[in-house]
């Protein structure tokens, strides 16, 4: 009896804890579950599609969404639109006014960037700056 | 159970409950982060929740009487067994929802390339699997309980360093400071009650230490370990309850093993019947008067100290499960009482019988009926063999049968089966107390 009464509590804790998940989720994103940014297939330059790969290969998503696909805290969907290609730079970099605005932990994990080479960055812009509103990504 | 330590009960468990939900509950306080969709929110919702339940874990296994007490020590356990497969269940949830839903999040798995937090995570993550898998299936793997207790206790304390190290490093939800140091003391807390258990209590058991001053041969391949302080007042424990035993080694070592007191629990003596079953068990009979012992205890709710208003008792031992068995009936013929006492004795043969000749003198001491049942009787042999199932409790037990304490001690195939007999008896399963070591 005494062990049926421990499942029977872990399980309510197991229970409690689902639900408070939900409940968490839910007040987070009210009306909106699941929703997500669909990707457009968009025409790239040979520099943006490079861009793009360094943006993989760099990790990028871990911090950043495009299309939905990533860490959706900071998208960068129509950032494009917002952001001239020297400022895209300092963003990248954590260079400029950006490294002021930027939280310390972003501006560390930043500076390692500047460890890449100047053709590099030049696509990475390049890609960044391709992310338009119109192309299908919501400006956030 | 009595009706206090009903409500006692429900207050541990709420507070349970509580540590459980509290972090989920801080982080929805105060300023919130926007909604970064609800997949990914319910995951990191996950991730904290599995992690506040595995913090638990630690003050489960830190053997704290008062929060024991109303339970009983091995249920404490078999709590902290079944919640780590709740709580690996929700961390696996936190990780398996972002692998679906978006694995572009995660990044590369290669720590050379991952930042240190996501690695941390992935380490935290496959160490908590392993600590399960190891604790579920030890047996079968062949791991040698010191051991074992040694990785589980590392490892565990690794795992959730490196989930705390993850989750500060992502520090998404914690960054407003009063949720960051809030968080922090909270789970590291946690840790300190490793310290504690492993640092602390052990350095509080040194300067108590015990002597081995008797190591008698039983009955059946067990032997008798009779203990005295040395320098101290020695502990009080009830009839039924054990303690955990460190034999010439340090405290520090975790090298102990749960064992029932066998003697009787006013007579100030400390004893322990011991059958040499396991890797520790088997070196008893080696163990040599005067060795240095340690002793963590009393601890247990199984004794017949919890029901002073009981019409009589009825003890169904099986093998060494006598242990606890002798406490009481030898505390029970000390104090005369004069209530009526049944002993339900099974075992393999009538020359394994341990405290066989006492459990006979005893019968002249108290009001006592013994039924001994043989797995495999001589073949002059009268007397009841086979199970101890319903039709055999039957034969022997009184016709208030439904108002006596039921104790079982055996092992568990045999608990399974009384416990079945004498709920087909119409014995109330409140009635019937057993404990359950086979705790890994």
């Amino acid at each position: 009896m005494r062990e049926t009464w421990v499942r029977i509590i872990v399980a309510a804790s197991g229970v409690l804890a689902v639900l408070l998940a939900l409940a968490f989720a839910w007040l987070q994103n009210p009306g909106a579950a699941g929703q997500r940014v669909g990707a457009a297939a968009v025409e790239m330059s040979a520099l943006a599609l490079t861009g793009r790969k360094i943006y993989q290969a760099e990790g990028c998503p871990l911090c950043h969404a495009i299309a939905g696909e990533g860490n959706p805290r900071y998208p960068l969907d129509g950032v494009g639109d917002r952001l001239e290609a020297l400022e895209l730079r300092d963003w990248i970099l954590a260079t400029g006014a950006v490294a002021t605005l930027l939280p310390r932990r972003a501006a560390i994990m930043k500076e390692d960037y500047r460890d890449l080479g100047a053709d590099e960055i030049d696509a990475l812009v390049a890609y960044l700056s391709g992310l338009r509103a119109s192309d299908g990504g919501a400006t956030p | 159970m009595p009706d206090r330590a009903v409500i006692r009960a429900a207050l541990w468990i709420g507070l349970y409950l509580l540590l459980v939900a509290a972090p989920l509950l801080v982080l929805l306080t105060g300023r919130v982060p926007a909604g970064s969709g609800f997949w990914w929110d319910f995951s990191m919702a996950l991730g904290f929740a599995g992690m506040a339940m595995l913090g638990v874990q630690f003050a489960l296994t830190a053997r704290f009487r008062r929060a024991a007490a109303p339970f009983g020590i091995d249920i404490i356990y078999r709590f902290h067994r079944y919640a780590a497969l709740v709580a690996l269940a929700l961390v696996l949830a936190h990780f398996l929802v972002i692998r679906i839903d978006n694995v572009a999040a995660l990044g590369a798995i290669d720590p050379r390339q991952a930042p240190w937090y996501m690695t941390a995570g992935r380490v935290a993550l496959v160490l908590f699997f392993l600590v399960v898998v190891t604790s579920l299936w030890r047996k079968p793997l062949r791991i040698e309980y010191d051991r074992w207790r040694l990785w589980h206790a590392l490892a565990a304390t690794t795992a959730f360093l490196a989930a705390v190290g993850h989750i500060e490093g992502v520090g998404h939800y914690i960054n407003a400071p009063w949720k960051r140091v809030l968080w922090t003391a909270y789970t590291l807390s946690w840790v300190g009650l490793i310290v504690y258990v492993r640092l602390v209590k052990p350095w509080r058991m040194l300067s108590r230490p015990w002597q081995v001053t008797e190591v008698r041969p039983e009955r059946g391949n067990a032997w008798t370990l009779a203990l005295a302080p040395v320098g101290h007042a020695g502990l009080r424990f009830a009839p039924g309850q054990f303690g955990w035993l460190t034999l010439d080694d340090s405290p520090f070592h975790v090298r102990e093993h749960p064992f029932s007191f066998s003697s009787a629990a006013d007579s100030g003596r400390v004893e322990f019947t011991i059958k040499a079953l396991g890797d520790f068990t088997r070196t008893v009979k080696d163990v040599q008067p005067g060795t240095r012992a340690y002793l963590d205890g009393p601890y247990g709710v199984f004794g017949t100290d919890r029901y002073p208003d009981a019409p009589g008792f009825v003890f169904i031992a099986g093998g060494v499960g006598i242990a606890p068995m002798m406490s009481m009936l030898r505390t029970a013929a000390a104090r005369g009482d004069h209530r009526p006492f049944v002993l339900i004795c099974g075992n393999n043969r009538w020359d394994d019988v341990i405290f066989r000749e006492e459990i006979n003198t005893l019968r002249g001491r108290l009001d006592l009926k013994v039924v001994h049942v043989l797995a495999d009787p001589p073949p002059d042999w009268t007397g009841e063999h086979g199970w101890v199932d319903s039709a055999l409790l039957d034969r022997h037990l009184p016709v208030n049968r439904r108002n006596l304490e039921y104790f079982l001690c055996g092992p568990g195939p045999m608990t399974d089966t009384t416990q079945r007999g004498l709920r087909s008896l119409g014995v109330p399963l409140a009635r019937i107390h057993f404990e359950l070591f086979n705790m890994v």
